[in-house]
């Protein structure tokens, strides 16, 4: 018995997690900001933000309640739902996703069609749903497809070397490195999923209504927050991610600016045709094999 | 005086390197060719490091150790068998003329019937008995038709049976051709019944303490050691040697 | 030889029992934990690609593997000449051992290129060490009367070597092998991740795209890979080794 009130201060100063998908960086700015300027604690909200790494099943993790709240892409989210992982999308970040592809502009490319003219080796990682719908839109012939091992170290000895990047992260870094990058965006060709979304447990959701809307709300202030004055922020994110340079940060928070905030949409807001679209993409690309309810994959709270 | 027809140690000693410790003291010892003998000793009294120096496996400390006779003409046999477990009897046996390039599957074949084993030729030594991987390993020594035969206590790990066997095959193997054998053992017994003069090591370090030639027959059965004369030398070594072992 | 199959088999079936009910039955979710049915169909029918993979894997392991078995003898023998040259580049043998192939399976990338050079290069680094260890214990472990035998025959030393030595260390050499067997394929597939191709492109693949009965599919045949080399190294060690060696009777 004793043992057991020994034991109830754990369960209570029990912190929510909130695990990434990568280690701090602008795309989680917000997040960051809400811990940073007291934003969480304003809401009554004790969360501990959990860097990640690479191939880390972050939903999986939240559908398995391994954590409440986790870090993911739309596609990704859709895929669980199909698979039966009930997961729901309460905040996305990008409207537009970052995700695009980088090449030396020495090699003379202007579009983003131009990337499958030339012959390049193109790191992609091959699993990620976009790899599937630009080999069906576009033909592989001239390029050679390697594998995404992160990090640009290939791209900056190799001139004809190409890659998948976060547009607010690589391009900088190799801007760093002095060399000169061109950078296009997927979401150009056609796929656009949201991404950087705050997914949470639907049986969760329905049990702890009022902090999952907390949640939402914290963010949406610290995001905005962050799109404001990212400064402090990206100080502690600095600290915390020593590998990429307050400069770096900063001009990431800048560029991904119209990304997030765009003309008429709420930061943070999802709109149903957006999902059912992509729902179809995925479909088109049978990496689902059932259609799901587009309803069902997202829910604004702010 | 040194001959050229005889094995001579003069005023040897042996340090081990590894902790300088004294193995054998002033050793004096004349071995002429043709000789069968046997050096005694309780365990650890340096007899197997004697019989290394005279195979030039171990370099004494000080002193000198002289033997007129070509490393390729001494044939040596261990404690145990010691054969090559991936060769049958015949490619071990072969084993040192293979060495030099100079086989010669006649020679073999005459050292495997020297000790009865020429039917097991082919045999791998799991298959074998123990006896019978001794018999290989005698052949193995003998395959050189060397003049200098060197035995480190080589029946001690077999019966009662199968070693009386062997010994007295080795001791009519000597009376045929007359090489010089020298044989370490730790059994009196055996000692007596093989050869024609027993020296004593006393224990560590090792030093002569009893060097006598054996007025016993030539010929050697079994029916030698329940003669008279065999047990009164067994007797007399055997106080010899257990004085020697209290002595300190 | 039936009863020898049946029970490692056993317990196969009855876990792929259990867990198939445990999964039909929504106790595990099937986006956690795939029905063993599921991983069978795909296995079955679905995966051409996946039969390619393991062909390629496979390969890469074969290559890797043979390459260290020669190379980490060849070292072993150097090291084991003297005492010197031990001391000086054992460490670096132990290298291989400790070496965290995640981290320097990147810079392979950029030394050796995208494709199978990487792949066999990470499985040799992987596979290496066991060769080396054992091959250097068997050695050093040869009979010290038969290696007296042969001084007082005054042979040369690449007899020393190629008669008694190397011929004793076998079975040492080949307890190496059999470890290294399943590193290399281990190797490969770390490889793999970082170079393309073969079963570790599978699993990645797969991996993001939430397909657990498809990274289950591929780790059983990496699995199986890793048995089937092993189990081939075992034979050709009884065959052997049969003639001569007590550990193998």
């Amino acid at each position: 018995m004793k043992l057991f009130l020994l034991l109830i201060p754990f369960f209570c100063f029990a912190k929510t997690k909130l695990a990434l998908n990568w280690k701090p960086e602008p795309e989680f700015g917000g997040f960051y900001a809400a811990q940073n300027e007291g934003i969480f604690k304003k809401y009554n909200l004790d969360i501990e933000l959990i860097p990640g790494g690479a191939g880390q099943p972050i939903v999986q993790m939240v559908a398995a309640g391994k954590v409440e709240f986790g870090i993911a892409s739309g596609d990704e989210v859709v895929i669980a739902r199909a698979r039966g992982a009930d997961v729901v999308s309460i905040f996305a970040v990008y409207q537009t996703s970052p995700m695009g592809i980088m090449v030396h502009e020495s090699t003379g490319i202007k579009q983003f069609s131009d990337i499958f003219n030339t012959r390049l080796t193109v790191a992609l990682e091959k699993g990620l749903p976009f790899f599937k719908f630009l080999e069906k839109n576009y033909d592989f012939k001239n390029i050679k497809v390697v594998p995404y091992n992160g990090g640009i170290s290939e791209f900056l000895r190799d001139k004809n070397f190409a890659q998948q990047v976060f547009i607010t992260a690589e391009p900088l870094s190799a801007k760093r490195e002095n060399a000169k990058p061109k950078s296009f965006l997927i979401a150009d060709s056609g796929y656009n999923p949201y991404n950087v979304v705050l997914v949470v447990k639907k049986s969760f959701l329905e049990n702890n209504q009022k902090l999952v809307e907390a949640m939402a709300k914290a963010s949406y202030e610290g995001w905005s927050h962050y799109q404001k004055s990212p400064g402090k922020t990206n100080v502690l994110m600095n600290k915390l991610n020593p590998t990429m340079d307050l400069d770096t940060f900063n001009k990431g928070a800048k560029l991904q600016i119209p990304l997030i905030k765009v003309k008429g949409i709420k930061i943070g807001h999802q709109n149903k045709t957006r999902w059912a679209k992509l729902i179809q993409q995925l479909l088109d690309l049978k990496l689902i094999d059932k259609t799901i309810e587009s309803q069902e994959c997202f829910k604004n709270l702010h | 005086m040194v001959s050229a027809n005889q094995i001579n140690l003069e005023n040897v000693q042996k340090k081990f390197s590894s902790d300088q410790s004294l193995v054998l003291d002033n050793i004096n010892l004349n071995i002429p060719f043709g000789e069968f003998l046997t050096i005694l000793g309780p365990s650890g009294c340096g007899k197997s490091t004697l019989l290394r120096m005279i195979a030039g496996l171990e370099t004494p400390t000080n002193g000198q150790v002289l033997v007129p006779i070509n490393t390729n003409e001494m044939g040596f046999v261990f404690q145990e068998a010691h054969l090559l477990p991936w060769r049958n009897v015949f490619e071990n046996v072969v084993l040192p003329q293979e060495l030099k390039n100079n086989v010669n599957q006649l020679s073999v074949d005459e050292a495997l019937k020297k000790f009865d084993i020429l039917d097991a030729k082919n045999k791998y030594p799991h298959e074998l008995s123990g006896g019978m991987k001794m018999r290989a390993s005698l052949a193995r020594a003998l395959v050189n038709k060397p003049k200098l035969l060197l035995l480190d206590e080589p029946f001690s790990a077999l019966d009662e049976i199968i070693r009386q066997k062997l010994c007295e095959e080795l001791r009519s193997l000597w009376e045929r051709e007359k090489i010089t054998v020298v044989f370490v053992t730790h059994s009196l017994q055996e000692a007596t019944f093989l050869s024609e003069r027993v020296i004593v090591l006393s224990k560590k370090p090792g030093k002569i303490i009893f060097d006598e030639k054996l007025n016993l027959p030539q010929i050697r059965t079994k029916k030698l050691y329940s003669s008279l004369e065999f047990i009164e030398l067994t007797e007399k070594i055997y106080n010899f040697m257990q004085g020697a072992r209290y002595e300190k | 030889m039936k009863s020898k199959f049946i029970y490692p088999i056993l317990p196969l079936i009855i876990i792929s029992l259990a867990l198939e009910i445990l999964v039909k039955t929504n106790f595990f979710p099937s986006y956690l934990v795939p029905a063993p049915s599921q991983v069978f169909k795909v296995l079955s029918f679905e995966n051409l690609s996946l039969w390619k993979a393991l062909g390629q894997t496979s390969l890469a392991s074969i290559l890797g593997f043979t390459i260290s078995l020669v190379l980490g003898v060849l070292f072993a023998i150097l090291l084991s000449t003297s005492k010197l040259i031990e001391k000086v580049f054992y460490p670096y043998a132990v290298f291989f051992q400790t070496v965290p192939i995640i981290a320097i399976a990147p810079l392979l990338v950029i030394w050796l290129g995208y494709g199978l050079p990487t792949i066999v290069a990470s499985s040799i680094i992987v596979s290496i060490f066991p060769v080396i260890a054992n091959t250097l214990t068997g050695l050093r472990s040869t009979e010290k009367p038969l290696l007296d035998l042969f001084r007082l025959y005054s042979a040369n030393p690449k007899d020393t070597l190629l008669k008694l030595k190397l011929p004793f260390a076998l079975p040492s050499v080949l307890v190496g092998a059999r470890i290294s067997s399943g590193l290399a394929v281990i190797g490969a597939i770390v490889g793999e991740f970082i170079a393309g191709g073969g079963i570790g492109e599978v699993v990645n693949v797969s991996r993001t795209q939430q397909r657990v009965d498809i990274v289950f599919a591929a780790v059983f045949l990496a699995a199986l890979l890793g048995l089937a080399f092993f189990l081939l190294i075992d034979f050709i060690s009884k065959a052997t080794l049969k003639a001569w060696h007590a550990s193998e009777r």
